[in-house]
């Protein structure tokens, strides 16, 4: 069925092409453009540092196809294929459910192989029709709604928030939607989103800029809830100082996430001359404190999950972050990530502080090929006892193309 | 009669000390103007980081108009980082990140890191600074560079100016007002960057340097070349061009 419609989806491009073809000669040859990467990542997680560690292997492809059929149109295919081993993959038997879930319209995924020792995946992440003027853009299908701000935390990224422990994929799932903007200036704009998931969020956002400020105001219906938000991203001197919060007001019961949630993300940014970039910031939950750890808490593997709601962002009231970076070369770079929630509800742990640790170094070995070490350490501590929690450490090759 | 020279002598005398520090200030005018083609520029360029153990490049496209618009796009070659666009307007400066489809502004501060690893700062590439703006200047001496005889000028940026150098020594040719070499001094008095312009060509109807090379002193075997494959000058752009939006359509 899926191989049905993914072949459909490609003959698609294909008609839409030849007809393009015929009916634009006069305006720019239509175009296709490919592009995408292979990635490798062994990842070892370490859950009691006296016990075995449990391995895990990925082989990821991610090809962009986008078909430009005349300057004002495009259509975009991009699918993201995974192949797993290792002892994760042979002990965890959920493991392949977690992976195939999608909650979009369509299932546009497809389990090639689904074995104890391999499993192999694909997901269409982006589908959709773009057709755009100076004035406004219309997007239709599956896409990224991108709202956020922040590097951390956003408050404000309603479609598919960013969660920055899910490093090996930045780009997100796709919402199943419909989105319109008008711009209304060279610094502002209207849009206007709409995402069709098991529940539908439904948002108006406008930017503006003032001050050398760019200023978000949103408002919307987010899967049951009444939803606001405000956004920005300016200056204070010369340090860079960004903010988002929204504020989400059940009217319906949905789901046990049906409760008021305020979140605020605050962070501010400076980098030095010699490339050493700091930056800080501080998250309020209004919900960290009172979230069971049982189903909303941090366990572990799961904090770094692509579902994350933008009602609880991370299981604390207040946390604390800092990042430095630094380019130890031309193609290296070294960055350190921490943070530090006082009252974590951290599963397995009643209330703690929890502190998280993120190295992180990259190597640019040639134009398309990339070498990242990323460490991810959890620490727990109750009755100023630090111990460890959970450990991820992740070695990645990557071949862009 | 005589008195009557004399005395403007006298008073032209006496107007060479201000008035040089205009003249600087209005050759670096006219240099600025002639090597930005006055209004606006389209240009496609290449950028490579020299090191002693490799070199890596940078395929770019750059709209800019006066000194408050810019845009930058990367063409290539590295696959990762093509698409990925830079806008400035006025002081403002954003990044468009594709792979994410998130546009980042930047804080001011950043405008003086190395852009992409390269020996060139943002402000080096967007020109947050204004020669006759944000320094003071004056015309020190004459000397003769790659054959052409250059005004030397002294500038030294406002303490208001987001500048990092605590002077500048630029030698502009009297011919054609290119900027053949500029000095990079820092608080030390230490001479910490070298550009150089080289291959004067006609490009877009105009002579300008299509090869130049940023040189620090303090690494040995380092260098930043930038290389201008076509250029054209007072293409007509409205300033709603350099628009976030577009910075995320640009081809």
């Amino acid at each position: 069925m899926i191989r049905k419609i993914l072949i459909i989806l490609f003959g698609l491009f294909l008609c839409l092409g030849n007809t393009h073809l015929q009916a634009q000669e006069e305006e720019k040859e239509p175009k296709w453009e490919f592009n995408g990467y292979t990635k490798y990542l062994q990842n070892t997680n370490f859950i009691n540092l006296d016990g075995a560690t449990l391995g895990l292997n990925l082989f990821h492809n991610r090809s962009n196809l986008n078909f430009v059929p005349n300057s004002k149109f495009n259509i975009a295919v991009e699918a993201r294929t995974r192949l797993f081993y290792g002892e994760q993959l042979k002990l965890d038997t959920t493991f392949a459910n977690q992976i195939d879930q999608y909650n979009g319209l369509l299932d546009l995924s497809v389990r090639w192989l689904d074995r104890r020792s391999l499993f192999i995946h694909t997901i269409v992440d982006r589908a959709y029709l773009d057709y755009h003027t100076e004035k406004w853009e219309l997007r239709v299908g599956r896409q990224r709604i991108n709202w956020g701000i922040n590097t951390f935390w956003n408050p404000n990224d309603w479609f598919n928030t960013l969660n920055f422990l899910d490093f090996d994929y930045e780009e997100r799932p796709g919402s199943d939607g419909i989105r319109f903007q008008y711009f209304t200036g060279t610094l502002s704009s209207v849009d206007v989103a709409v995402s069709f998931d098991t529940t539908i969020v439904g948002a108006v956002k406008y930017v503006f800029n003032t001050k050398g400020y760019d200023i978000q105001l949103q408002g919307g219906y987010y899967r049951g809830d009444i939803a606001t938000g405000l956004g920005w991203a300016g200056n204070l001197w010369n340090a860079g100082f960004k903010g988002e919060a929204s504020y989400f007001v059940p009217i319906e019961d949905l789901s046990p996430d049906s409760v008021n949630a305020f979140q605020l993300s605050l962070a501010g940014d400076y980098s030095f001359g010699s490339g050493l970039y700091l930056n800080g910031g501080v998250l309020y939950n209004s919900n960290g404190d009172t979230q069971n750890p049982a189903d909303g808490g941090l366990g572990g593997n799961s904090l770094a999950s692509s579902a994350l709601s933008p009602k609880n962002l991370f299981p604390a009231p207040w946390t604390y972050s800092a990042s430095v970076s630094y380019p130890t070369s031309a193609l290296s770079n070294l960055s350190f990530a921490f943070t530090y929630s006082p009252k974590g509800q951290i599963a397995g742990f009643s209330s703690g502080d929890l502190t998280l640790v993120i190295p992180t170094f990259t190597y640019s070995i040639r134009d398309n090929w990339d070498l990242d070490v990323v460490g991810q350490v959890f620490l727990a501590s109750a009755n100023e006892k630090y111990s460890h929690l959970f450990s991820s450490a992740f070695l990645r090759l990557k071949w862009s193309y | 009669m005589k008195l009557k020279s004399t005395l403007i002598l006298f008073f032209s005398l006496l107007l060479v000390l201000p008035s040089q520090a205009q003249d600087a200030a209005s050759i670096l005018k006219t240099s600025e103007e002639k090597r930005r083609g006055v209004s606006s520029s389209v240009a496609e360029m290449s950028m490579t980081i020299v090191r002693p153990k490799w070199t890596r490049s940078m395929n770019m496209k750059s709209w800019s108009k006066g000194d408050d618009y810019a845009l930058i796009l990367i063409t290539g070659p590295a696959a990762k980082d093509k698409g990925t666009a830079t806008l400035k307007r006025k002081k403002e400066v954003w990044n468009w990140l594709p792979r994410i489809e998130r546009t980042v502004k930047l804080p001011p501060s950043m405008m003086s890191q190395s852009w992409m690893g390269s020996d060139l700062s943002n402000d080096d590439l967007v020109r947050e600074v204004s020669l006759v703006e944000d320094y003071d200047s004056k015309v020190m001496s004459e000397e003769t560079i790659d054959g052409r005889k250059c005004w030397k000028i002294e500038l030294i940026p406002h303490d208001d100016a987001a500048i990092v150098w605590a002077k500048v020594i630029m030698y502009i040719d009297q011919k054609d007002y290119l900027q053949m070499k500029t000095e990079f001094i820092d608080e030390d008095d230490e001479l910490v960057n070298v550009f150089l312009a080289s291959e004067i060509k006609t490009m877009g109807g105009r002579p300008m340097a299509s090869k130049m090379e940023l040189i620090p002193l303090e690494d040995e075997g380092h260098k930043t070349i930038l290389e201008y494959k076509s250029i054209k000058f007072d293409v007509p752009m409205n300033d709603n061009f350099f628009s976030v939006q577009n910075m995320k359509r640009i081809k």
